[in-house]
């Protein structure tokens, strides 16, 4: 066995924890090697000087202070046990409570909804024309109209055919003239 | 180990048994676990925390668990290590929560205090243990666990395997690293360190 064989079991060595065949082979090399015998030497005093440091001794009472520690750790852990003993009842009295309400009561009707058509299927619903029309006896009068350009407007009680001109895409508020024309045209 | 103390009238009570009265609710049994342990568990853990008064909280917790993990338990372990791995587990969460605070107070950035020799002639006064436990506490984690349960617990590899949760071979090859950094380290006290190796008491104390 080399040096470097050696000095990987040195420790081995000195804590007696080497197979018979390999504890042989490293005694014979340490009869003849002066360095891993020194370094054999240098590592039994390590060990003995650790193995002969004071002892550390816990502070007086420290028994004492432990025990208390565990009883009072108990008492706590015996607390918190009961506690969620109740906390546990108490959500289990909730949900049947609240089961038993369910059933008795039945489940809340659902809300009325307000079935709001577009403005596009309500002109679907009107008689006749599937477009925006002017019903014929719709009168003109209807149409909001501001005050100042009232003097221009169809005299009142007139009735008015129905007509593409009229045709709110087109106009947002039939002239004088539009109205003339369209009743000359039909008449 | 001191699997055999003797119990109230002077029978001796293995771990084992202990903890079977442990865990059919007798106190006094519990009381004798903890006497029993109690130095040991300072010198493991105090070694690797290094300050008394917080090993003492560690290892007090270390048996408020025990206690209450007293069914968890298994019996093909010795009892011992089941006790030193809870200790050991309490330590490194101790060690992290240091690191962490010490990340976060910017502390990292100081230049970290090694090893340093200290003068000759203050060795002759203060004796050669502060300087073998410095030595030990500069040691990096894993070496210092193995060689602290190997070389001042002096518990045999395999249980020092079973606690450290590495291959024997690992435990082997880490205190044969820790022996030889401390010979390096402890290279100008070679004389003194001789000395103490030849059995003359020295008092140490840990922060």
């Amino acid at each position: 066995m080399n040096c470097r064989g050696v000095s990987r079991r040195l420790s081995a060595f000195i804590d007696n924890d080497l197979s018979p065949g390999i504890r042989e082979a490293v005694e014979e090399h340490l009869r003849h090697c002066v360095p891993c015998k020194r370094q054999l030497t240098e590592f039994e005093a390590i060990v003995t000087a650790a193995q002969n440091l004071a002892p550390l001794s816990v502070s007086g009472g420290f028994c004492e202070r432990v025990i208390k520690a565990v009883n009072s750790r108990q008492e706590t852990l015996e607390v918190l046990s009961a506690l969620r003993y109740r906390l546990s009842l108490a959500g289990v009295a909730f949900m049947v409570t609240s089961a038993a309400i369910f059933f008795l009561i039945g489940p809340p009707s659902p809300e009325p909804t307000m079935n709001i058509s577009t403005t596009q299927d309500s002109y679907k619903n009107l008689p006749g024309n599937t477009d925006f029309y002017i019903h014929p006896e719709t009168r003109i009068s209807s149409f909001p109209v501001p005050e100042r350009t009232q003097g221009n407007l169809l005299v009142e009680e007139e009735l008015v055919p129905a007509d593409s001109s009229f045709r709110t895409d087109e106009f947002i508020l039939p002239t004088m003239e539009n109205v003339r024309e369209s009743v000359n045209d039909k008449f | 180990m001191n699997n055999g103390a003797k119990g109230k009238n002077g029978i001796k009570v293995s771990d084992k048994e202990i903890m079977e009265l442990i865990q059919s609710g007798d106190e006094k049994a519990f009381t004798e676990l903890v006497t029993r342990y109690q130095d040991r568990l300072l010198n493991f853990v105090g070694r690797i925390v290094t300050d008394q008064e917080t090993a003492e909280e560690l290892i007090q917790e270390t048996f408020l668990r025990i206690f209450n993990q007293k069914n968890s338990y298994a019996p093909e372990y010795a009892v011992s290590t089941w006790i030193y791995t809870i200790a050991l587990n309490l330590a490194r969460s101790e060690l992290r929560k240091r690191k962490l605070r010490r990340f976060l107070s910017l502390d990292f950035l100081k230049e970290e205090s090694d090893f340093e020799i200290p003068d000759k002639t203050n060795v002759a006064g203060e004796g050669m243990a502060p300087i073998l436990q410095k030595a030990i506490d500069s040691l990096p984690e894993d070496y210092k666990r193995a060689f602290i349960l190997c070389d001042v617990q002096r518990l045999p590899y395999q249980q020092i395997a079973e606690i450290l949760r590495v291959p024997v071979g690992t435990v082997k090859s880490r205190i044969n690293r820790a022996r030889a950094m401390l010979r390096d380290k402890l290279k100008p006290y070679k004389e003194i360190y001789y000395e103490l190796s030849r059995g003359i008491p020295q008092i140490i104390s840990i922060h």
